[in-house]
């Protein structure tokens, strides 16, 4: 084998999608997706995420440009390279009559390696999956973690996600970031598509976001979050007068209802925290920071349908 | 392997399906030959129609007429539409389905689901032939066809359906490589196998456009009257080509091919040449290609190919065996009996039987009296004469009955030189000449041996046929030179004559 170790997990040069009709879904679009990360892909739909996917999968053949994955070019060396990738498509879709057990048994096949049966075993307790069931019988979201144990099982360099956690309940969800993040411990590569937010906010390190086919840029989340403004709710003994504040740097008064004061702050809380020293305080509620409006900046004026928006993003207040 | 496998299994409902309904499709066929047999020749049917089905030369009373028409006529149509479903559903319709999603993030290359895939469609095609060969094999041996229809003839005109089912296999996979849906693709290939059929069936109609059907590889399946005319072999040879021609071209139409674009994708066929590579500086194109490309994959893709071709061509090889099987030399096998050269001896005045010297069993020879008879006309005594040596095997009279001149007396068979009488039928007559060899099994005594036709006789044997479905018989007789000593007189035999094919 060639070294390819020094190499991005993904790469693309170029890269660009014209479908018929004249639609373009993809424009000179560069990214690199380092190793060992946790990457996630933003953008509402139609953005170009799945045909993205779909390239490095060797699914559809850009118009222009060059992706690899590994270090291998996903249309002359496709085969290679999809032997690094585990993929969880966002439709799901099994041939007909086939077990979960059936399915591990082919895939393990197909890629040609004997799976490692405890960790198999782990996954089918951990997600609770009954694999002697036929897949077609099974409900949305156990089709769900049967499709995440296929990506999963053979332990790929680069795991591409699409949607993963759709159509699971809550607790399976915390499952899924609790095996991703695993994933990224063992130096593996997770990259995943999303448009829901919070998904993303709480397992990526960094999220490229795309808009109408272009890249916005890449965001380092924690460099993000220290640089959100965030909302601090003081509760004082008595109304206070909104005025001493106004002239703080970074903290600007948002609300005011009685001794009830909300103040969004950009940058740390030194200043603010000092300057409530002077008063009585009852009560004070640090949120954490959100980058939702922050994304949603970067979406620009095209916004999602208020209610597409709402289930999107559920602790969100729309706007 | 493991997608050769997953597909044929997904197959496994419709083989039996398929395969057990035209199982019992080709054994009802059988069965109601005989009751039917005598209404189908009586009824005059247009000649056009005989032709269109394949019973042109023959007509419907005869099997191989028969047979061709009930059910090689419209049997590829009912094979065909499982290989358009098949086929199109094979690779098209995982697109369809969703489930090729799955399959193309495996590590597979197109080439190998290009082979494997369609592959599978050929077995399970070949299945689907098999299990109805296996409704000849089971009825058959109890309907009384006649002779010219064997269950090997059957089968092999089964089996030779395979390179026209393979072609629409082929154009199947081509269109699914092309078309936006499965659905798409599996009405363009349907609507193919149709205008194939339906272009032979209107050239044989009618002289006028009798250049059509050369238009139609339905033509060149040879499947019109198979159990007649048989099949040439370089039709054979031009079926393939095309299907081998067609299979390449959907081949790079499908390693072109972009899932899930619900387009027509005639781009495809021009395969990756569209896409403009990024001139990338030196350092950007080392660190986005890999450092070394390998030449493996292409040879091992290109090895596929070949397996793949040879498998294929190994289908049509097979086939080729069956119809060489249908090609084949006709054995015929006819009913006989051991003959031997006989005379009687008839009275040789009106009178009575005074004396007879000979018994059944006894030899006498030529010209001798073997009795006597004693005129009631002018008292003379007239002598009865062997009219050849032989051996005395019937008396059909005793002393002192009256007999009327040329009375038939006594039998007197020549044992001394047995030979053996065959029934052919007139249809068969054609193919019958004196100095053929012939394969004699005695049934009493299980023993067989060979001897050649002698000669064969100009008027039917009695009774003449006086209906339309019953046929004349006429004698051939064969020598015996060195026979058995425990042959008799009439004991039942077959006669296997070997035919060369017209």
């Amino acid at each position: 084998m060639p070294t390819t170790d020094a190499l991005p997990a993904i790469r693309s040069v170029g890269l660009a999608k014209e479908y018929a009709g004249g639609v373009r879904a993809l424009l000179d679009f560069n990214l690199e997706v380092p190793r060992g990360e946790v990457f996630g892909l933003l953008g509402q739909n139609g953005a170009g995420k799945t045909t993205l996917i779909r390239i490095l999968l060797d699914m559809i053949r850009p118009t222009a440009g060059q992706a690899a994955v590994m270090g291998l070019d996903t249309q002359r060396r496709g085969v290679e390279a999809r032997r690094h990738i585990g993929y969880l498509p966002s439709s799901l879709r099994f041939p007909p009559g086939m077990t979960s057990t059936d399915l591990f048994a082919f895939v393990a096949g197909v890629r040609s390696v004997h799976p490692d049966a405890a960790y198999l075993d782990s996954l089918v307790r951990r997600l609770d999956l009954n694999p002697g069931r036929r897949i077609d019988t099974l409900s949305r979201g156990n089709q769900q973690k049967v499709a995440l144990i296929a990506a999963l099982m053979t332990k790929p360099d680069l795991l591409i996600l699409d949607e993963p956690t759709s159509g699971l309940d809550p607790l399976m969800q915390e499952v899924v970031d609790e095996i991703v993040r695993e994933v990224a411990a063992d130096g593996r590569t997770v990259f995943f598509s999303s448009h829901i937010l919070p998904e993303v906010e709480a397992l990526c390190h960094e999220v490229a976001v795309l808009r109408a086919g272009a890249l916005v840029g890449v965001f380092d989340l924690a460099e993000q979050r220290r640089l959100a403004p965030r909302l601090v709710t003081v509760t004082f003994a008595a109304p206070a007068e909104p005025d001493a504040f106004g002239a703080l740097e970074g903290v600007r008064v948002v609300e005011q209802a009685g001794a009830r004061v909300v103040f969004e702050v950009t940058g740390n809380l030194d200043a603010l925290v000092k300057r409530l020293g002077a008063f009585s305080v009852v009560d004070v509620e640090a949120h954490e920071p959100s980058l939702e409006d922050f994304f949603f900046a970067l979406y620009g004026a095209t916004r999602e349908a208020p209610d597409q928006a709402r289930a999107a993003a559920p602790t969100g207040a729309p706007r | 392997m493991t997608v050769f496998w997953l597909s044929l299994r997904s197959f496994r409902t419709q083989i039996l399906a398929y395969g057990i309904g035209l199982g019992a499709w080709a054994a009802a066929v059988c069965f109601i030959f005989t009751t039917l047999q005598d209404t189908l020749s009586s009824i005059d049917y247009p000649q056009a129609i005989l032709d269109a089905f394949g019973a042109g030369s023959t007509g419907l009373g005869d099997p191989r007429g028969y047979f061709s028409t009930e059910f090689f006529s419209l049997a590829p149509l009912v094979v065909g539409a499982f290989v358009v479903i098949a086929s199109t559903g094979c690779l098209a319709g995982e697109e369809s389905r969703g489930t090729m999603e799955m399959l193309a993030s495996l590590p597979l290359s197109r080439l190998h689901l290009f082979v494997w895939k369609p592959l599978s469609v050929l077995v399970a095609t070949i299945l689907v032939l098999a299990l109805s060969s296996a409704g000849w094999a089971l009825a058959l041996p109890f309907v009384e066809v006649g002779r010219d229809v064997t269950v090997w003839m059957l089968i092999g005109a089964t089996m030779a359906q395979l390179p026209f089912l393979a072609l629409i296999l082929a154009v199947g996979v081509l269109l699914g490589a092309l078309a936006p849906t499965r659905a798409t693709a599996g009405a363009w290939t349907a609507g193919f196998l149709v205008v194939a059929y339906l272009l032979a069936a209107i050239g044989a109609i009618s002289d006028s456009v009798s250049a059509l059907k050369y238009a139609s590889p339905y033509y060149y399946a040879d499947l019109t009257g198979i159990l007649i005319d048989g099949i040439k072999p370089w039709h054979q040879v031009l079926l393939d080509s095309i299907t081998v021609g067609v299979v390449l071209v959907g081949g790079v139409a499908f390693s072109g091919r972009e899932f899930g674009a619900e387009r027509w994708q005639f781009g495809a066929l021009l395969g990756r040449r569209d896409v403009r590579q990024v001139a990338l500086p030196v350092p950007e194109a080392a660190r986005v290609l890999s450092v070394e490309a390998r030449g493996g994959d292409g040879g091992r893709m290109l090895a596929m190919l070949g397996l793949g071709l040879l498998l294929l061509a190994g289908g049509g090889g097979a086939v080729y065996g069956y119809r060489y099987l249908a090609t084949a030399p006709r054995v015929l096998v006819v009913d006989g009996r051991v003959d031997a050269p006989s005379a009687v001896a008839y009275a040789p005045a009106n009178g009575v039987i005074s004396i007879l010297t000979a018994s059944e069993g006894d030899d006498v020879q030529q010209g001798a009296p073997v009795g006597w008879v004693e005129s009631s006309t002018d008292d003379a005594t007239y002598p009865i004469v062997a009219p050849i040596s032989g051996r005395v095997t019937r008396v059909e009279v005793r002393v002192g009955q009256l007999a009327l001149a040329g009375t038939p007396l006594l039998l007197i068979s020549d044992l001394g030189s047995l030979r053996v009488s065959l029934d052919i039928d007139e249809a068969d007559l054609r193919d019958i000449s004196v100095g053929q060899p012939v394969d004699v099994t005695v049934t009493a005594l299980g023993a067989g041996l060979s001897t050649r036709i002698a000669s064969i006789s100009g008027v039917p044997r009695e009774p003449a046929p006086t209906r339309a479905s019953q046929t004349a018989k006429y004698e051939a007789r064969c020598t015996l030179p060195n026979p058995d000593p425990r042959l008799r007189v009439g004991m039942r035999l077959k006669g296997r004559i070997t035919i060369p094919r017209r």
